[in-house]
């Protein structure tokens, strides 16, 4: 026993050490609600004369601080590119279609429940999702929700039927081109602004009405650019792990 | 039109273009023509960028969101020649790393070139963004892509693990930044560097504000490779596909250095004590100059060994940093641009020797290498740049930083820092002649592993003379060292870029007002000496002597020496163990002692 805590004591001192000095710094912060910044008031009250927008948090995501907003959804983009690039069949695998490896079970059929909860689940939650991202600039949510919502729905696809259900429906071409198409059209939206001689993702599109669903100009457009770039790539995402474990075999030595 | 989010918006808009010619058959040349052709108009953008901010520092706010009675709502680009000249070193390295992949690299589907282009993207606006968040955001962006490019070969387990290695440093650095960034923004309410440090102007360092300092190099030193943030480099460096690892130890490293810089002089040089932190940072730098050095000379993987050199150089910048004093941070910036071009160019050399043999051990590869006339003379020229042979960009910077570090009197700097630099140096020139001239003893006190993890090739049609193409980049990339070193113009511009660099109230007016300040234009540059350059480069080749000439290492008294040497040499190995659990305690250990000396010290 001493000799495994001798083995963590570098580490529980060194921890230790941080803990103690992140404690005081925490401490010396102004104390809860005291509230001073600038940034909260000036939001506040430049967001609806300027952009007749109501919820803050979506103004800021992406109007006031759209650019970072842009590089997030490249992250994923990213992030996305990654996976699929390591998680790609090696030269040494082949891929072979699952099959049951009992012959002799006959067909399994997905218990009823399972597939009547799937049936009721997936319009529903592609439902919410789509609600969730069109109306991102009004309610919480937004784009980066929504899209995680819309791959929801097609999970359910697969947990209540078959692998081959969701590669039905998300044939990997229209997928990759869909989250392609998504991430360029955040950069496109931007583009908008500057023939006009604006600065990038300068908001140019009409503002419409306080609270209406076309409203704070570019906000929803973005809002939809992202919506499908994340369903997608969580979509893209969900069929390369399957893939891994469903489809992609170590081949044998012959 | 001001050009200046162009380098960020065309690479990001042309990685997702790439990715969606996926279906495109004999895209292979399309994919290369494309992805080379957007690296060029990002660099010939980023020049005439750097060519505008030599008058005026430009600053660029995103959605118009310019300052709202001095507050900053929005994000803005700074521009002055020192993030443009760094932006412009990254997209010169992207095409140098996208001419060698050409055409012969193993592309799998259009994957490598659109992590290229996302990379190059997040370098672009690291180097260029004011605010501190949106750097946090490229900071991650540069991480998924780097990580993702490491782990290229998945048939080796060892791009894996340093993929794996790089990814969990590179996170735990990420949340190190992300709570730096939470206590800078509870003390000042702004993102933006420029407001941050105005409201932190003349004021007294309380404990959240020396913390938010520290948590926020700590997380930009580990992407600068600094000891003990280090260990992550040299498992990822060596195991990323060549053009990766060009841009990884060329520019990535150093701009973790610069946001360092940037961050301290914009935010905290008014209100840290100047003194504590140039101890602390000198200390930290000259530490990890010597450790990456002594590494260097162990290793017999020869990308492994450039990536202990690149340890090694990083703790040179840290310590030119350090100094804190204008023409030492103009030193480092020649430097950073001189040893990424001479870095890039070993990275490529190396990348030839994997073409024709599919081996980096450079035992393996004693003597197999002479019909490779030109990409040895090009690796020796290399080896000797990079222990700052005049007039390569490595001099003209190393002479600066150490006549600066004389003057303020830090007279132990200068032999020290040459010393580190001829000990890298050393053990690539060391490589070099066993490689190309078969010199030396095959049984070197190098490491008695064989360096595995390059079998898969990178590339095909190995037989056969060296493509010309492999070659260019390596050539340009020296040539562009030795222009950096020789013209007397990128000397001004460098110490023009670091006098603008610190010039912390100008920045604050231009960036919350928008009122330009006259800019004190530097004296004219005075050029370093020729002397203790000749003298660095000297005592590189004295340490390749000595592993590869009849003399110590070779007679009778090798047995000695390998005996002297095994106790030191067993603990720097079993302190670099690749073990990710070992790597995360001493990354708390020295955030742990860094935060104390922090509070007690600023």
């Amino acid at each position: 026993m001493s000799g495994k805590l001798r083995h963590y004591l570098p580490f529980l001192l060194g921890a230790l050490l941080l803990g103690a000095t992140l404690l005081r710094a925490l401490c010396a912060l102004p104390p809860f609600g005291g509230y001073r910044g600038a940034y909260g008031p000036i939001v506040l009250n430049t967001m609806e004369p300027l952009r007749h927008a109501q919820q803050a948090v979506a103004a800021v995501t992406f109007d006031y601080r759209g650019f970072d907003t842009l590089a997030e959804e490249f992250i994923l983009f990213a992030a996305v590119a990654g996976c699929l690039l390591l998680l790609r069949r090696q030269e040494s695998e082949a891929a072979h279609d699952p099959v049951d490896q009992a012959g002799d079970r006959g067909d399994l059929e997905p218990a009823p429940a399972m597939l009547g909860l799937g049936v009721l689940m997936f319009p529903f939650t592609l439902l919410l999702g789509i609600y969730v991202v069109l109306h991102g600039h009004l309610s919480p949510g937004g784009g980066f929700q929504g899209g995680v919502l819309l791959a929801t729905a097609f999970y359910y696809v697969y947990l209540s039927g078959e692998y081959g259900d969701l590669l039905g429906m998300s044939r990997d071409h229209a997928v990759s081109h869909l989250e392609a198409t998504g991430a360029a059209g955040y950069v496109l939206v931007g583009v908008l602004a500057l023939p006009a001689g604006y600065n990038y993702l300068h908001n140019l599109l009409p503002l419409g009405d306080k609270g209406e669903l076309l409203s704070t100009g570019m906000l929803p457009l973005l809002n939809i650019a992202v919506g499908t770039e994340v369903a997608a790539a969580f979509l893209l995402l969900i069929a390369a792990f399957l893939r891994q474990v469903l489809v992609i075999r170590r081949e044998k030595k012959p | 039109m001001s050009l200046a989010p162009f380098p960020v918006i065309t690479a990001l808009f042309m990685a997702v273009f790439l990715a969606a010619l996926e279906q495109l058959s004999s895209r292979r040349r399309i994919l290369d023509i494309l992805s080379l052709l957007t690296a060029l108009a990002v660099a010939a953008v980023d020049f005439l960028l750097l060519d505008g901010s030599l008058s005026g520092t430009d600053v660029y706010w995103f959605g118009d969101w310019t300052p709202m009675g001095r507050f900053p709502a929005g994000i803005a680009f700074v521009i002055d020649p020192a993030s443009a000249g760094l932006a412009l070193l990254s997209a010169l390295l992207t095409v140098a790393a996208l001419l060698f992949s050409w055409h012969h690299f193993h592309a799998v589907r259009t994957y490598y070139h659109t992590l290229m282009l996302l990379f190059l993207a997040s370098l672009q606006g690291f180097a260029l963004t004011g605010d501190l968040f949106n750097m946090f955001v490229f900071f991650e962006l540069m991480g998924v892509a780097a990580y993702a490019l490491t782990g290229y070969k998945i048939e080796e387990s060892g791009p894996l693990e340093g993929a794996l290695n790089f990814a969990v440093m590179n996170s735990v650095a990420g949340f190190m930044v992300l709570l730096g960034i939470a206590l800078l923004y509870a003390e000042t309410g702004g993102l933006n560097l420029a407001w941050a440090g105005a409201v932190l102007s003349g004021k007294p360092p309380g404990p959240a504000v020396s913390a938010a300092f520290i948590l926020l190099a700590i997380g930009f030193l580990t992407k600068g490779a600094v000891l003990p943030f280090h260990f992550w480099l040299p498992d990822a460096h060596s195991v990323a596909p060549t053009p990766a690892s060009v841009l990884f130890s060329g520019i990535m490293v150093q701009l973790g250095l610069y946001a360092v810089a940037r961050i301290y002089w914009v935010v905290f040089s008014a209100t840290l004590d100047a003194e504590a932190l140039r101890g602390i940072f000198l200390g930290i730098g000259v530490a990890t100059a010597l450790t990456g050095g002594v590494m260097a000379c162990l290793q017999r993987h020869l990308k492994r060994l450039l990536a202990y050199s690149t340890v090694s150089h990083s703790g040179l910048m840290l310590a030119g940093i350090a100094l804190l004093d204008p023409r030492a941070l103009g030193g480092t910036l020649l430097y950073i641009v001189g040893h990424g071009c001479v870095k890039g160019a070993l990275f490529i050399a190396t990348g030839v020797l994997v073409y024709h043999h599919r081996s980096v051990d450079e035992k393996h590869l004693r003597g197999r290498c002479r019909r490779l006339r030109w990409t040895g003379v090009l690796f020796c020229l290399a080896g000797l740049a990079l222990s700052g042979l005049p007039p390569f960009g490595t001099w003209a910077g190393k002479g600066i930083i150490e006549e600066t570090a004389s003057q303020l009197g830090y007279h132990f700097l200068p032999p020290l820092l040459s010393v580190c630099a001829a000990l890298s140096a050393g053990a690539v020139l060391r490589a070099a002649g066993g490689i190309f001239f078969g010199l030396g003893h095959p049984d070197v006190i190098t490491s008695t592993a064989p360096a595995t993890g390059e079998e898969a090739p990178e590339t095909d049609h190995s037989r056969g003379p060296t493509p010309r193409i492999m070659l260019v980049p390596l050539v340009l990339l020296l040539l562009a060292s030795l222009a950096v070193g020789a013209l007397l113009r990128v000397q001004q511009v460098a110490e023009l870029a670091a006098a603008r660099f610190v010039d912390r109230t100008g920045y604050h007016a231009l960036v919350l007002e928008g009122r330009r300040t006259p800019v004190h234009q530097p004296a004219p540059p005075a050029r370093p000496g020729m002397a203790p350059a000749l003298a660095a480069t000297i005592a590189a080749l004295a340490v390749a002597a000595f592993f590869l000439a009849p003399g110590p290492l070779q007679g009778r008294t090798r047995e000695g020496v390998k005996a002297l040497l095994s106790g030191p040499v067993a603990l720097l190995r079993r302190l670099h163990s690749g073990y990710i659990g070992d790597y995360v305690t001493w990354f708390v250990c020295g955030t742990g002692i860094l935060m104390v000396l922090a509070q007690l010290c600023f």
